[in-house]
């Protein structure tokens, strides 16, 4: 049976020790468990990048990891010394990659001890081209089709990607994206090559996010700059012109936040920096009010 | 506790309510009066005491039949991202047949080390599913002992949490929030089921502990508590194993009755609803949890209870508390739509002369419609026997022996809320709605259909207060003038 090679990448800032020495044992213990079952999973390497203005990681630090942690895995780090972003992050751990698969995963994820033989599965099907784990407490909340797993776009929280087609698409668009929707832009670029995304419910992980006691989310100014960037920009690129100028009105009249972000829209179409539109037969860009996809609920 | 009784005792009478509290607690702690603590469970308590090595904080009994393994794989990986992992996890595996022994084995196995190591597995064959209770919180080893179902998600801050209010509230039930959220199980996979969030997590659960609310019904799911466990070990009161449903609410209230409780107002876990799974809500029927739940406020009106300045703030300032804090569980929301039909033949409304009913819509809203006894003169509709409802849209229809309705008109009959525009605003208990029927001929069913809801406004109390205050002076100015 062959075995897939995988890399493991995360992108961290001033993320506690603590709490990555939690993930990497859970990696470390997922592969464990996949192994005694003879699974599909052959070499995996975990790969850290570090966008924090000072290392997260000490020598002693990774010599510990490596030597305690790291009983079935391989690991490696690498503290950039800029604030990449995680699109731009990823993009620079993803160009020593020689695996079958990278997984792009929050560094805070735990796996589930059966994660590995559940994520692999969809891929069967020569078609898929990205599978996305399921995360709990909260789930996210977008539609997915119950029989074929298939949904429109994946959140890089923890995904599987075939390296082939990641490395064909040339990654995320980091030039546009920072933060948020480097995702999204990826998912749909995928789809428009013809691959499909493909969700497993079967295959948890941990994601320890929160809300407040009325049921919704905290997010603080940076993540709210940075989702309005983000949307504006994900309408342009995807040829939603009416999105673009609907956004802008509203952000004009908001906050200070908000005007910051017209302000480097502006300033983007200015220097000729926004990206050139795609899908302009509107083919796989779907836009449902503030979503991107169908939602079972809303959060 | 002698000396106390001997040097208060004397000086209180036969019925003073000090003097029965305190000999419900020496009935609670005897040996006759508590005979399966004695007997069954203190032998196990001792030896866990003695097997015992180090100090933990909390005990967690994930009660599991193996019908679930993916949910217990998730509940294990909840564990898995706590950010305090100073607990133990026993997994009380109830009337397992060998795979399912063997499957929680094969799941325990799967876990880090970390976690793997603070398992206990635990095999119990007898007893309903209120046993294993009994069993884990006697094998616990914890200072704290909370309930973890083998389908329930908690973040990574519910130890935490725990931990930190018990650290200020010594003693006491920690009560977390909880969000309910509606789940299914999807088959994605021909061997497996996969677990499907349905709805968005709902804040039903996300209110503080009100006492005479929850003395009605319970809307505290038991992932949100820890229990200190020596109220169990050292005072034996346990769970009660002649309830097979809301047998959580009835150990949580006499423990709550005598070590009070503290409020965690953070939301730290998900109690699922399942929509096509089976639960305790679909294993028994109507009738029986109605049953179970008479059997427990009787318990309650035996039960030695001291109030503390709270509670008799909740009952002196009921407006204070009813609004923001009330909430309405899922699990029992039926009792909210309670309906029942007294009919008075002449002699009154009494519990002889009715008919309870059932509701054949959902809540919100109600829908019932009974016969009516042939010498019935007045009719009395009670939606349930709590009150602190309003009730909305109500619609009332007699049907004749010719089959023509009549439709009864709010002016048409009494109540005793306070009509507020077009609802009726119930603040008390025994919520009633009364139908003078001894003029119509030959009526033969009469049906309600309506909404009720629990959302007081403060508008709406202070409209009733002030009305009760007028009502009030108008008796005295009343009984002035007639003096």
């Amino acid at each position: 049976m062959q075995k897939n090679s995988v890399q493991i990448q995360s992108v961290i800032f001033q993320n506690e020790k603590e709490s990555l020495y939690k993930a990497i044992k859970a990696i470390d213990n997922a592969v464990r468990v996949n192994r005694e079952a003879d699974g599909l999973l052959g070499d995996l390497r975990l790969y850290y990048g570090d966008a924090s203005p000072e290392p997260v990681f000490m020598e002693k630090d990774i010599k510990y990891i490596k030597e305690e942690l790291c009983r079935n895995i391989s690991f490696e780090y690498k503290f950039f010394g800029f604030n990449s972003g995680s699109a731009k992050g990823h993009n620079i751990l993803a160009e020593t990659c020689n695996t079958d698969y990278i997984m792009i995963m929050n560094p805070d994820v735990i796996l589930s001890a059966h994660f590995w033989g559940e994520i692999f599965k969809p891929f069967a099907l020569d078609k898929t081209g990205m599978v996305e784990a399921r995360q709990t407490p909260l789930e996210h909340q977008k539609e997915y089709d119950i029989k074929t797993g298939e949904t429109d776009w994946a959140t890089t929280a923890c995904a599987l990607i075939r390296t082939s087609i990641f490395k064909d698409l040339k990654g995320f668009d980091s030039d546009t994206f920072f933060l948020y929707c480097d995702d999204l832009d990826f998912s749909w670029r995928l789809r428009l090559e013809g691959f499909s995304i493909i969700y497993q419910p079967l295959a948890p992980v941990f994601h320890a996010k929160r809300l407040s006691h009325n049921a919704s989310w905290q997010p603080t100014s940076a993540e709210r700059y940075y989702s309005m960037e983000a949307a504006v920009l994900m309408a342009y690129k995807w040829s939603n012109p009416s999105r673009v100028k609907e956004l802008l009105e509203v952000f004009k009249k908001g906050g200070e936040l908000e005007r910051k972000v017209v302000e480097e829209f502006m300033k983007r179409k200015n220097s000729g920096k926004l990206p050139e539109p795609i899908d302009k037969n509107h083919k796989i860009a779907r836009f449902y009010g503030d979503f991107y996809s169908k939602n079972r609920y809303i959060l | 506790m002698e000396n106390i009784y001997t040097d208060i005792m004397g000086e209180v009478g036969e019925f003073s309510p000090v003097r029965n509290y305190f000999n419900r607690i020496r009935e609670i702690l005897s040996k006759e009066g508590n005979s399966k603590y004695h007997e069954e469970y203190l032998p196990i308590i001792t030896r866990a005491n003695a097997e015992k090595t180090k100090k933990i904080f909390l005990s967690v009994i994930t009660r599991t039949q193996g019908k679930r393994p993916e949910a217990l794989r998730e509940t294990l990986l909840c564990l898995s991202g706590q950010t305090d992992m100073d607990f133990e996890v026993l997994i009380i595996g109830h009337k397992l047949a060998s795979e399912g022994s063997s499957l929680v084995d094969d799941i325990i196995e799967e876990q880090e080390t970390e976690l793997k190591n603070r398992i206990r597995f635990l095999e119990l064959d007898y007893g309903n599913r209120t046993t294993p209770l009994n069993y884990g919180f006697a094998n616990a080893y914890g200072d704290y002992i909370a309930i973890l179902d083998d389908d329930d998600l908690v973040f990574d801050n519910w130890v935490e949490e725990f931990h930190k209010a018990a650290g200020i509230w010594p003693g006491t039930v920690l009560h977390a929030y909880i969000f309910g959220q509606k789940w299914m199980t999807v088959e994605t996979d021909k061997s497996t089921l996969g677990l499907r969030a349905v709805a968005k997590p709902n804040t039903d659960y996300c209110k503080d502990f009100i006492l005479k609310n929850q003395l009605y019904m319970n809307v505290c799911p038991p992932v949100g508590l820890a229990f200190p466990a020596n109220t169990f070990k050292k005072l034996g009161i346990i769970f009660d194993e002649d309830l097979d449903t809301t047998e959580d609410w009835d150990f949580f209230m006499r423990t709550v009755f005598v070590s009070g409780i503290t409020d965690i107002k953070t939301a730290t876990g998900i109690y699922r609803l399942w929509t096509n799974a089976e639960s305790s809500a679909t294993l028994h029927t109507q009738k029986e949890w109605a049953q179970n739940r008479e059997v427990i406020l009787q318990k309650f009106e035996k039960c030695p209870v001291a109030l503390n300045e709270k509670w008799i703030s909740e009952c002196t300032h009921p407006g204070k508390f009813c609004n923001e804090q009330q909430s309405i569980s899922a699990d029992t929301r039926k009792n909210i739509i309670h309906p029942k039909l007294y009919y008075d033949d002449g002699k009154g409304f009494t519990e002889k002369n009715s008919i309870s009913g059932e509701n054949m819509d959902q809540y919100p809203y109600f829908s019932t419609e009974f016969q009516i006894p042939t010498d019935a003169k007045k009719l009395r509709f009670d939606v349930n026997e709590a009150g602190m409802v309003i009730l909305k849209h109500i619609s009332i229809t007699i049907t004749d022996i010719k089959g023509k309705g009549h439709i009864i008109t709010m002016n048409e009959f009494r109540h005793n809320g306070h009509r507020f525009e077009d609802t009726i605003v119930y603040l008390e208990p025994d919520p009633q709605l009364v139908i003078d029927i001894s003029s119509l001929c030959d009526p033969i069913s009469i049906a309600f259909v309506g909404e009720v809801t629990t959302n007081i406004s403060d508008n709406m109390i202070q409209y009733c207060n002030s009305r009760l205050k007028k009502s009030f002076f108008r008796k005295i100015i009343s009984s002035r003038r007639k003096g």
